[in-house]
């Protein structure tokens, strides 16, 4: 592939093309987004953030960037636990999943300490070393340039910050993968189509999945934007990693 | 022919089924970060209720004290920071390049750590165990600051409660952890007084070797005995084909 195009699922974009694109998905499913994932991961989706959660380790009065955070869920649970010294920045480069959130996370009476930012993760409009932890979950494989993405995370963070990726990953079990396969890319498309009326974005969905690095290349990726200490941990075989890495002190 | 099809298929399946994933979630890593956090609630909950020992620790330089725990490896960074307190805790070698960037580090094993942190405040840490490097003033009035301490149990208890069921609990509350850490220190010594006088009725080291010994001499005669027995029953069958 030259430098010019990029991944679009299966198909080959011009590197340009591949956010409008991406922006198309997002604002097909933003309205139904939550009832997609609950229904896509029977439910799961929401242990692999709360092990996120775990795993991040916020404490009262820290800064939080949720890149790529869409309906807010990271960032519903990180505004309480900055309390309202802290500081919370739901960021998402799509304008409907933007205020999806926003609605979704002000009707929660969550208001004071969350900030809303539409921004691209390659381009982070914030200061360097401002924020103690960035998260995005289920986002990076929609960004165009990751090592840009990455890199410009890093440059946002603390010394001594932390970045977790919770993402869509490689299963480990063979049998696990074919099973995954088979799902992915007939079911997940006719449940698309069945409650949320689009096919294509789910099948998007399904092929950005297997276009997007595996644990030991993003992990290598991090490692070369400049995090230390990079791992990642497995979860439901493979299906999702959770990477962490940590801007040198 | 059938065997081999057999275990063909048998290493197929096996290569199929899932195996330990190396990278799987660490679950001891999620436990470990799991109760820091609910520990972090609980020092968060006693500080918003603690307004003085706030504003003593808004007064205190930031810093951090790291504890590193030698037996298990555990490293625990206690950071002041404006009027909070950060707790983290680490359970991998990695963080010991924080720790020495930390202002002040209390090393030990848990038994002498916890000893010096349960029993009476001390002015020294000669002969405790646990060795202070770094800041120790500010490590002073750190220590400090803590064992004097006040939660007011009362305004935690009344929120749910109301203000007369508060009182009344936190005063049960404060007498049941009272009596809970008197029965502690007495369970101790009764059993440090229990393991003193068993230790009488059991017999000393030069007893039991001396058992030991004879023990060995009964099993060699018994053996001879044996031994003998054998030899005089095959003499005796013998005798008595001969004579056949």
């Amino acid at each position: 592939m030259s430098e010019e195009t990029t991944h679009f699922g299966f198909k080959t974009v011009r590197s340009e093309e591949k956010a409008a694109k991406v922006a198309d998905v997002f604002h097909s499913v933003a309205a139904k987004y939550d009832l997609m994932n609950d229904l896509m991961s029977a439910g799961i989706h929401r242990l692999w953030k709360r092990v996120t959660i775990e795993l991040a380790g916020v404490r009262q009065g820290q800064t939080i960037v949720d890149i790529a955070g869409g309906t807010g869920d990271l960032t519903a649970k990180f505004s309480r636990l900055v309390g309202p010294d802290g500081t919370v920045v739901l960021a998402d480069i799509n304008a409907s999943m933007l205020n999806v959130g926003r609605d979704k996370l002000t009707d929660s009476g969550l208001i004071g300490n969350i900030h809303y930012l539409q921004a691209d993760a390659q381009y982070l409009p914030l200061p360097d070393e401002s924020v103690d932890l960035i998260t995005i979950a289920f986002g990076l494989r929609n960004v165009t340039d990751k090592s840009l993405a990455l890199a410009s995370m890093q440059r946002v963070l603390k010394p001594g910050g932390k970045l977790l990726v919770l993402e869509f990953s490689k299963p480990t079990n063979p049998l696990l993968a074919r099973v995954y396969d088979g799902y992915s890319f007939s079911v997940l498309p006719k449940l698309g189509q069945l409650f949320a009326g689009d096919a294509d974005s789910y099948q998007y969905l399904a092929e950005s999945i297997r276009m997007h690095p595996d644990q030991e290349t993003l992990k290598a990726m991090m490692n070369e934007a400049g995090f230390e200490r990079c791992d990642y941990q497995n979860m439901t075989g493979g299906i999702v990693a959770l990477h962490s890495g940590v801007k040198p002190a | 022919m059938i065997s081999a099809t057999l275990g063909n298929f048998l290493e197929q399946l096996s290569q199929t089924l899932p195996a330990r994933d190396p990278n799987g979630l660490k679950l001891s890593q999620l436990a470990v970060a799991s109760a820091t956090n609910r520990l972090q609630a609980l020092v968060d909950l006693a500080l918003s209720e603690a307004p003085v020992t706030r504003h003593q620790l808004s007064q205190l330089d930031d810093g951090t004290l790291a504890i590193s725990v030698t037996e298990p490896t555990v490293e625990v960074h206690l950071s002041v920071i404006e009027n909070r307190l950060n707790l983290q805790v680490y359970t991998t070698q990695e963080h010991t390049e924080q720790a020495t960037r930390s202002r002040a580090q209390l090393t030990g094993s848990a038994s002498a750590l916890g000893a010096l942190m349960g029993g009476e405040q001390k002015h020294s840490f000669a002969g405790s165990g646990v060795a202070a490097t770094g800041d120790l003033a500010w490590l002073g009035q750190f220590n400090a600051l803590l064992a004097n301490i006040d939660i007011d149990w009362g305004g935690i208890l009344a929120r749910p409660f109301g203000d007369v069921a508060g009182h009344i609990l936190a005063k049960g509350a404060k007498a049941a952890v009272e009596h809970g850490r008197r029965t502690l220190e007495r369970s101790a010594t009764n059993a440090v007084e229990v393991l003193q006088q068993e230790w009488q009725w059991l017999p000393t080291r030069a007893s039991t070797e001396k058992f030991d010994r004879q023990l060995l001499e009964l099993r060699r005669g018994a053996d001879r005995l044996q031994a003998k027995i054998d030899y005089t029953l095959r003499q005796r069958q013998r005798d008595q084909s001969e004579q056949n």
